[in-house]
């Protein structure tokens, strides 16, 4: 059990997703076999009130990066992910349920619109920016990138960003990712199976 | 005088006869292509970047391209298309969009867009969204899409992944 990763295809089988046939509902994530603790960043919430590596400690959490020019695949995220939670809700106890968080890696463009972008998918969703070091540091620790684009004519650039969500365990250890497409019914099943893992912390305590 | 008379009157007519054409041209164009069910997640006032989603139905024999699109409820709009690459969502903006004969082209959620920047005021729910579509053939499609809130079954079931915009 080194730092190997195993692939995990819940639901259908993984093969029909890349041939392109129209498969049934799936998950396409990978479970860290070692949850990997996040490195020490210092980030804003979207209330001003600090946000660091600690904040993710005591509850499960998924992460996803983007940025509030992003009209179209980051808002769709959060849509879905707003629905995987609400599945989740049938599966789990409600303090297993996790929190949304967007790391808003464009932080002069989103500061400002950071709460009011993030909420309107559920209240209890949480925006995150900050210094671009530090979102740097953040990004690192859950294994994600994001690259801002050359600016076309008009100054205007976009940000290519990674796609999959970051899932945090409640010790603040990176426990797995998962891709897209985040179909919500399955992907609040893998969760529930994920967060029931004996291994895992809060399962243990549940005990 | 003759001369000045001819220039005025001579534009005149073959700004008549041009109308004519355009309008005709329209017409045909509208037969046979079609932009459907045209609609734009409702977004806080504060969010100036939107997108707009539609199906455009080619019915004719004819391939077609749309090479832009504009909306007089917006100060700028772009044609997009997100798509994964490396595991990076990459959103890029096109300046062609083929519509080929007898198929329809799905502008949907993780796929092609209409980027809509800087409206011109705040749109609620049900609102219409002016919406032009620029043809290579000169001709463009005119449509409204209403402004509504994403909800399961509008999006997140029709999703396609994994870039099949290329």
């Amino acid at each position: 059990m080194s730092g190997r990763r195993r692939v995990l295809v819940a639901a259908a089988a993984g093969a029909a997703i890349w041939s392109g046939v129209v498969a049934a509902p799936r998950v396409n994530a990978v479970i860290l076999d070692n949850p990997s603790p996040l490195q020490a960043f210092v980030l804003e919430d979207h209330n001003g009130r600090r946000f660091t590596a600690d904040a993710f400690k005591g509850r499960w959490s998924l992460v996803l990066a983007g940025f509030t020019n992003c009209p179209d695949v980051c808002p769709f995220t959060l849509a879905n992910l707003e629905q995987v939670v609400s599945e989740l809700g049938l599966l789990v106890r409600p303090d297993r349920l996790p929190v949304v968080i967007f790391l808003g890696v464009d932080p002069d463009r989103d500061r400002a619109i950071l709460k009011d972008y993030v909420v309107q998918f559920h209240p209890d969703f949480l925006g995150v920016t900050g210094a671009a070091d530090q979102i740097e540091l953040a990004l690192k620790s859950l294994e994600a990138v994001a690259k801002r684009t050359e600016p076309d004519a008009r100054g205007g650039y976009q940000i290519m960003h990674s796609a999959a969500v970051a899932v945090v365990d409640p010790e603040g250890r990176l426990a797995a990712k998962i891709n897209p497409p985040f179909d919500p019914a399955p992907t609040a099943h893998f969760l529930a199976d994920l967060f029931r893992r004996p291994d895992n912390p809060i399962s243990e305590k549940a005990r | 005088m003759k001369g000045v008379l001819r220039v005025m009157f001579r534009p005149a007519a073959l700004r008549i006869a041009a109308l004519v054409a355009v309008l005709c041209t329209t017409v045909l164009a509208a037969e046979r292509l079609t932009a459907e069910n045209a609609w734009v997640p409702w977004a806080p006032p504060a969010i100036k970047v939107h997108a707009a989603y539609l199906t455009i139905v080619n019915r004719s024999n004819v391939d077609h391209v749309i090479l832009g699109a504009e909306s007089p409820d917006y100060e700028r709009v772009e044609l997009h298309g997100s798509s994964i690459r490396d595991g990076l969502n990459v959103m890029r903006s096109l300046d062609r969009i083929a519509v080929p004969a007898n198929k329809q082209v799905a502008f949907e959620p993780g796929g092609l867009h209409v980027m809509l920047i800087n409206p011109k005021r705040t749109y609620g729910v049900d609102d219409r969204i002016r919406l032009v579509l620029r043809l290579g053939s000169g001709d463009q499609i005119e449509t409204s899409a209403v402004v509504r809130r994403r909800a399961p079954g509008n999006d997140v079931q029709h999703h396609r992944h994994h870039g099949s915009h290329q």
